[in-house]
């Protein structure tokens, strides 16, 4: 059984099938009855000069009149005509009289050229024209029935067409994007062997010379000299009125209180010498409490003879980081009403004027926390106008802040960093503060660590060269 | 929830520019929420540890003993200073007898650790910018001490010299990046490209 491909979607069907199995569209041009019947006639009618055996003898007339490259084309023969074509109906309707005004030669191979259209239309009938007045044309716009002929749409396949590189590539990205959300151990490396004994002889050198400076006295290390920040934080402090608040942030921890109360206590003593009324706040919880451990300390010193029920007031802790800094600047009675003893702090003659963070005479931020300090300056800074900012900073801090301070204009109004620049303070006052007990102790364990780093240093070096050249040697590589 | 923040952040950033006394209390109001939240934050967390605390007791999981002093010296605390007060004499013993000598024992390990590091480094990779590194703390260590009557001609100068330029200026560069890396994310989230909150 011969077979009929689908002009929508190419599969091929029986070649008695009206509509494709595949797609259901039509295969064959839809035709009426009517013009069927009335083809079928003319069809009949025309036959015995078409197909009957006349014109094989005419032909054979003609051949001989004919040019030789004519006669070649009319002696090829015929293009077969597929089964199922039928006859394009305005041919099949041709008046007989038209027909026989045309020369012979010239309807011959008028019929090879309808069959050449036959197969042409067989081949692609997309544009074939089934009813109406142009059935049987081709290429031409279709008539309305055609336009409104409602049938199946062809069905198409929704999967997409990749190659097996893109394939790849895909897998690649979603394996990519599913781990990103997953739960991946770490690797385990193997820890790098560290001898407990080394860890032992550190640690015990440590605090034997440590606690032997402190007992009996040691080495005397020079005082370090008069730094510039150090010299313009306590002519800034200078300066001040007697008896004007000041606002000090005790924003350390507990872990470092033992440099960060060192490097505060002589700017908090200069303080309390000009009687200036401290309110005390904190961005960290424990500061607060840090803060007052402090103020007790320096109520221990006799020769400030400090009231401290009369001279400060703590604040307490100050929430939500950089965002409660500025708020604070803007509205500290707002944002802090009542200080930790649950008292409105806010009606005393001290603070009474107070109605944004500039309006005190100085501003003090005490901080090992790079991060905090800037949290000061960009927060509170630009609310401060002439209101001097001063900061008690960490050694670790101080590298990280030091540009505040060099900038012009200044963002950052006095420095004192580390534990050198507190005991110069003292030093400016002839005082002898925490700072200052601890300057020998702390140099000898400076000095003290270098030595043995300087010596492991040495050491792992040489070990180092030694199993580098004992690798490279043969005798050692044969090892 | 993302027009609820954008609108939130464009109206505290346009009330640094523009002096408005209406902009100034809209702003001063979300902080103060702002503020509200984060104490409650806090709390929220410090339940939130007590209960994840309490389950691993509950459970006998290991080191539930850790988790059990936990949830007694807590429960301790909030009841003394709850009682006492913040800022008694008794919270003050705690805070200084306690807690500070806790966290700074922590701390003076690493000295420890640490000179125990920068002997050994050498040991595990020697290289240029090992030996720079080990060079560069040295000479600021040394510099920062002087023993009475030693002192080795130019160190001090070095050692102030390393702390003030090199330092300062990767500082520096360290703030420009910072704040580059803040702005961008600032507008990331006033766009809604960036959206912490969800939604």
């Amino acid at each position: 059984m011969s077979e009929i491909r689908c002009s929508m979607c190419g599969e091929p069907n029986p070649d008695d099938l009206e509509f494709c199995q595949n797609c259901q569209a039509r295969l064959k041009p839809m035709q009426s009855t009517f013009e069927s019947e009335q083809s079928d006639e003319l069809l009949q009618q025309s036959s015995p000069e078409i197909q009957g055996n006349d014109q094989n003898d005419r032909r054979g007339e003609i051949n001989q009149e004919l040019p030789s490259w004519l006669s070649e084309v009319m002696s090829e023969p015929e293009s077969p005509v597929e089964p199922g074509f039928e006859m394009p109906e305005i041919e099949q309707q041709e008046p007989d009289a038209a027909r026989a005004e045309l020369l012979d030669w010239l309807e011959s191979q008028q019929l090879d050229e309808q069959v050449q259209e036959s197969e042409e239309v067989s081949q692609g009938d997309e544009g074939l024209i089934g009813i109406g007045p142009l059935a049987g044309l081709t290429g031409v716009l279709p008539a309305e029935p055609d336009i409104s002929h409602i049938q199946k749409l062809p069905s198409q396949s929704i999967k997409l067409q990749i190659t097996e590189k893109q394939l790849a590539h895909v897998e690649t990205l979603e394996s990519v994007i599913s781990e990103e959300g997953g739960y991946h151990p770490f690797e385990r490396k193997p820890a790098p062997e560290t001898s407990s004994v080394w860890r032992i002889i550190i640690a015990v050198t440590f605090f034997l010379v440590i606690l032997a400076s402190l007992l009996f006295g040691g080495v005397e290390f020079a005082y370090p000299e008069y730094s510039t920040e150090v010299l313009t934080t306590s002519q800034l402090i200078g300066s001040i009125p007697n008896g004007v608040p000041v606002l000090v942030a005790v924003d350390y921890e507990p872990a470092l209180s033992g440099e960060m109360d060192a490097i505060l206590m002589p700017v908090l003593e200069q303080l309390v010498f000009k009687s200036s009324y401290l309110a005390l706040v904190s961005t960290i919880p424990t500061g607060p409490l840090q803060a007052e451990r402090l103020l007790s300390a320096v109520h221990q010193e006799d020769y400030f003879q400090f009231k401290v029920a009369d001279q400060y007031t703590n604040l307490g802790y100050i929430p939500g980081g950089a965002m409660g800094l500025l708020g604070f600047a803007q509205s500290p009675n707002q944002i802090v009403p009542l200080d930790l003893t649950g008292n409105y702090p806010w009606q005393n003659p001290a603070l009474q004027d107070i109605s944004s963070v500039a309006d005190f005479a100085l501003v003090v931020v005490a901080t090992e926390k790079p991060d905090t300090a800037q949290n000061w300056i960009e927060q509170v800074k630009p609310l401060l106008g002439s209101t001097p900012l001063v900061m008690a900073l960490s050694a670790q801090a101080g590298p990280v802040i030091r540009p505040y301070y060099e900038s012009s204009p200044k963002q950052v109004d006095g420095l004192v960093i580390g534990l050198s620049d507190a005991v110069t303070y003292d030093n400016m006052y002839q005082r002898t503060s925490t700072a200052t007990v601890y300057w020998d102790t702390f140099s000898l364990g400076i000095l003290l660590a270098c030595l043995l780093i300087m010596a492991g240093a040495f050491i792992s070096a040489l070990v180092w060269l030694y199993k580098g050249m004992r690798a490279a040697s043969p005798k050692g590589s044969k090892a | 929830m993302a027009v609820i923040a954008v609108a939130a952040g464009l109206v505290v950033l346009i009330g640094y520019f523009l002096p408005m006394p209406l902009l100034g209390e809209v702003r001063a109001l979300f902080l103060h929420w702002a503020m509200i939240l984060f104490a409650i934050a806090l709390i929220v967390g410090v339940i939130n540890l007590a209960r994840v605390h309490w389950l691993k007791v509950a459970r006998r999981q290991p080191g539930y003993i850790n988790s059990l002093a936990l949830i007694l010296a807590l429960l301790f605390l909030v009841v003394v200073v709850g009682y006492f007060g913040p800022i008694s004499p008794v919270s003050i013993w705690i805070f200084n007898y306690i807690q500070v000598p806790l966290e700074s024992s922590l701390m003076a390990l690493l000295v420890v650790v640490l000179a125990l590091g920068g002997a050994r480094l050498f040991g595990r990779h020697l290289s240029l910018f090992s030996v720079i590194f080990i060079f560069s703390a040295l000479i600021t260590l040394l510099g920062s001490v002087s023993i009475i009557g030693f002192s080795v001609p130019g160190l001090d100068e070095f050692a102030a010299w390393l702390s003030r330029v090199p330092a300062t200026a990767g500082a520096r560069g360290i703030l420009l990046g910072v704040a580059l890396g803040a702005v961008a994310t600032g507008l990331r989230i006033l766009t809604g490209s960036d959206r912490p909150y969800g939604g």
